[in-house]
């Protein structure tokens, strides 16, 4: 069975390879999470020790996921610290959700956006509408390619299967398998792309993995990640 | 090959490992700052902040057009 380290505790070797999972990588690059100062500093510490870091595309589009709801939330709370006065609905919903989610070092979640967006539709069709797509534009225009830009400028390294140095030169045997991604979820109930990122880290030629999703370490405390593998969390 | 020759061998061999250690850290900490220079700006919220709060102050202007005009009706019905 895998044992669970503490992140603390990585004694960095030269090429070493790790998988970082979304979670740890938006605390890495987010300014305004709890986090950020803690990983930003070690994930730092051990690149220039010599370890490498990759992520893979699930974990991208979690990053984009995750600022989507960011920057919708903080422009929703700009209008209202600025005293612009939206639909009272509109606001009363944001002012009761908005806190709870940033109490779990969130923002809105996908349930919430829906919400907002039919507050809109239920008080004004066209004009609530209009001005629901023109918050999202303004928003989030330019975001999605700036995420991208940073994380080619980031020390954390994109890879797929098509990464000749840590697939294609191996061994076929070697590769991740999609299956073992599908087996992930249904032992596990792992979300699926928790499954396919974590798919990333079974590859021969990565040494371990690096998540803070506390259900990821239930699943890999009870045999999700194999024994031979590194995974180390943040998490206390 | 000489001992003298082959000591000189070893002693280049490892100047140019430690070279090559030493342009790699270099290379590692440009890395990292340029990664710490992309994400201060991702996070940097000066323009869209000034885009939305513009937004805002149109929105409000058509509100209090509306509203002007929605009294006017009411005043004249």
């Amino acid at each position: 069975m895998t044992t669970i380290r503490s992140v603390e505790d990585i004694d960095p070797q030269l090429n070493q390879r790790f998988i970082l999972d979304s979670n740890v990588i938006i605390q890495f690059l987010d300014k305004d999470n709890l986090y950020y100062g803690q990983v930003k500093s070690k994930i730092d510490q051990l690149f220039l020790a010599g370890v490498q870091f990759y992520y893979p595309a699930p974990a991208l589009l979690e990053i984009k996921n995750y600022w989507r709801l960011k920057e919708l939330h903080d422009a929703i709370q700009l209008a209202i610290d600025n005293g612009f006065n939206f639909f009272a609905k509109f606001q009363d919903y944001f002012k009761d959700v908005a806190p709870k989610r940033r109490k779990n070092n969130k923002y809105l979640n996908d349930n919430d956006v829906k919400e907002l967006r039919a507050i809109l539709e239920r008080i004004h069709s066209n004009k609530g509408v209009n001005r629901w797509f023109l918050l999202c534009e303004t928003a989030l225009k330019g975001k999605m390619s700036a995420i991208d830009q940073t994380m080619k400028d980031s020390n954390i390294r994109y890879t797929n299967f098509g990464d000749e140095e840590i697939f294609l030169n191996g061994e076929k045997t070697e590769w991740p398998k999609w299956g073992t991604a599908n087996n992930l979820i249904e032992k596990y109930a792992l979300a699926s792309n928790d499954a396919a990122i974590l798919n990333m880290a079974f590859a021969k030629k990565i040494d371990g993995f690096i998540s803070n999703d506390r259900d990821l370490v239930f699943a890999v405390k009870n045999g999700a990640y194999p024994s031979d593998k590194l995974f180390y969390t943040f998490l206390k | 090959m000489t001992l003298g020759a082959k000591n000189s061998k070893v002693i280049s061999v490892k100047e140019e490992l430690m070279n090559q250690t030493e342009k790699d850290i270099a290379l590692r900490q440009e890395a990292v700052k340029k990664s710490t220079e992309a994400i201060d700006k991702l996070n940097d919220k000066t323009q869209v902040k000034a885009n939305l709060l513009k937004l805002f102050k149109e929105w409000e202007k058509e509100d209090s057009a509306d509203s002007e005009a929605a009294s006017k009706k009411n005043l004249d019905q």
